[in-house]
């Protein structure tokens, strides 16, 4: 029995594809936002779209004060072929991720069927693999990957346990019972 | 391996398997031959093949005959366990750092404008401060090894037990060694490696609990060698009694991952549990009404009942006595599998307190799944966990 969440509508934008997103979350660079539908952004989200691509799955928990940036890279551009300069790099999230609150993400891809916990620190360029699960307070230092079918905790974070086959159906129910109790007030 | 227990929240609907564990509906398995339902430490686990968890290297067990316990490209910091990285010097010199704590290879002179002497160089400081340790061991090992290998000896061992010792007393280094035959040693050495693997990760099996490392870096340089990153396994899963596969990995093509070629979960041919509402019914809060709902989330049509338990169980695990449970078989067709709408049945089950602070109930069902072939069917236990109210 998952509890019932209700919400003012006052206080929620709800587009046609069923994206909820709260008033109070700081949105930038709608432009190259890409979201499939039925996610839910709660109060004190930021999403930096105004820095790079930003693609965007189904089945998206964003809880409170989180921020979504993309990462970045020096490198070389055409514009500037003899001087490195800061590149910033697209931020891609599958379906049926659920993101706790107070955490910063600045990641380049974070798979399928995965859940990050509160207070985590996700750096630069990092990969997170599918139906990984993340634990609370961690710190995954830059360039680290995550491979599927892991647990990662620490500080820094560090490989510690396997997830079981059947993570990619139990994160599936829980967001999508998750989606349908987050209800406006009657 | 972990497990969705430990987060889940109540109320709880778990399956008992029949070692006395209990695990959630979707972590359990299911072997059809055997027509039992069963957890993870009922299988027996296949190593089908190790990976690098950094740079996704792999080598499947079947496929290869030299394989290694440690990726040849990748290392890990010795000080904080966090996988090190390449780095460029300004003088264009290959090393490793950790972009967590302050390491550097620099400072143990582990530098090379060609990367891949960086890895001879480092492999090489490995054999010279192991080498000598290493030599000593094997000839004690092979000294201990040759004497019990002599017959007349090893009448004379059983007779006297001080021979060894008078032979062995010359030897440095090997006090320890003396009273130990070669299984001992066996046994000392994998006890051993076993603690520097769980001193690794502060996993402690006594409380089984594992504590999470919060390493604070500072700016002390160490001398330690970078330590080559261990790698992990994929598994096939079977089970105990028969032998038959519940889980199978394949490769896929052109990729670095896997998917499941055979997967038999207790999910995909019993009917799921899930708990409605709970509310009590008196006033005077001695009976609870909880409702249950049932799902058929598989394939194929089903049918099943349920059995209560008996009063010993119920006494020896001070489970609370349940009333209207559904006597007569129900039966799920599932031939609405292309609409949205699912088939659900529920059941009200009615408890009676009995100065319980925390309430559970159970019983048990079993399931009869109509597939084309054969009648399959399945025995289990349910435990219902509501909390305090």
């Amino acid at each position: 029995m998952d509890a019932i969440i209700q919400y003012d509508k006052s206080e929620f934008h709800e587009t046609s594809s069923g994206i909820k997103i709260s008033k109070k979350s700081i949105i930038k660079g709608t432009e190259q936002i890409n979201v499939s539908g039925r996610c839910i952004f709660f109060n004190d989200v930021i999403l930096r779209g105004d820095l790079a691509k930003v693609s965007i799955g189904k089945y998206l928990v964003v809880h409170e004060k989180v921020t979504l940036k993309p990462s970045y890279t020096y490198g070389y551009t055409k514009e500037s072929p003899t001087k490195k300069v800061i590149k910033f790099l697209p931020l891609m999230i599958s379906d049926y991720v659920e993101i706790e609150s107070s955490s910063i993400i600045q990641a380049t891809k974070i798979g399928t069927c995965t859940s990050i916990g509160k207070n985590c620190y996700i750096s630069h360029r990092c990969v997170i693999g599918e139906n990984s699960i993340i634990l609370d307070d961690s710190i995954l230092p830059p360039d680290t990957v995550v491979p599927a079918n892991s647990v990662f905790g620490g500080r820094p974070a560090v490989y510690i346990a396997e997830t079981p086959e059947s993570t990619a159906i139990i994160q599936k129910q829980k967001l999508i019972n998750f989606y349908k109790n987050f209800m406006p007030k009657s | 391996m972990f497990q969705f227990k430990k987060i889940a929240k109540l109320p709880l609907i778990l399956i008992q398997c029949e070692c006395g564990r209990e695990f959630l509906q979707e972590e359990m398995y299911c072997c059809l031959s055997c027509q039992n339902s069963m957890c993870r430490y009922c299988t027996s686990n296949e190593i089908f093949c190790y990976y690098c968890r950094n740079c996704g290297d792999v080598q499947i067990t079947s496929e290869t005959s030299n394989l290694t316990v440690n990726c040849s490209s990748c290392f890990e910091c010795p000080v904080c366990k966090n996988v090190l990285r390449r780095q460029i010097d300004t003088e264009k010199n290959y090393g490793f750092t950790c972009s967590y704590c302050f390491y550097t290879t620099r400072t143990i002179g582990v530098t090379d404008p060609n990367f891949q002497q960086v890895y001879t160089k480092i492999n090489n400081a490995y054999k010279q401060e192991y080498e000598a340790e290493y030599k000593d061991f094997q000839d004690q090992y092979n000294r201990i090894k040759s004497i019990e290998n002599n017959n007349f000896l090893i009448k004379k061992q059983q007779k006297n037990k001080h021979v060894l010792k008078s032979l062995t007393q010359s030897w440095t280094k090997s006090e320890a060694l003396i009273h130990y035959s070669n299984a001992d040693i066996d046994k000392m050495t994998k006890e051993k490696n076993l603690k520097v693997v769980l001193q690794r990760y502060n996993l402690d099996l006594n409380n089984k609990q594992v504590e999470l490392q919060d390493f604070n870096p500072s700016q002390q340089s160490s001398t330690l060698l970078p330590i080559p990153l261990g790698l992990l396994s994929r598994k096939n899963r079977k089970c105990r009694k028969c032998q038959k596969l519940i889980f199978t990995l394949q490769p896929e093509k052109n990729s670095k991952k896997f998917a499941y070629s055979v997967q038999n979960l207790h999910y995909d041919h019993a009917p799921y549990l899930q708990v409605g509402k709970v509310s009590y019914v008196n006033k005077e809060k001695t009976e609870l009404s909880v409702v249950i709902q049932m799902f058929n989330k598989t394939k194929n049509a089903m049918e099943y009942s349920f059995q209560p338990l008996d009063q010993q169980i119920l006494e020896q695990y001070k489970l609370l006595t349940v009333k209207n449970l559904p006597s007569p078989n129900f039966t799920f067709n599932n031939d609405n599998i292309e609409s949205d709408v699912q088939q659900y049945q529920k059941f009200e089950a009615i408890l009676i307190i009995k100065d319980a602070t925390k309430i559970q109930f159970a019983f048990s069902v079993s399931a009869k799944i109509k597939m084309p072939m054969d009648q399959q069917q399945l025995n289990y236990n349910v435990n219902v966990y509501i909390g305090t109210l």
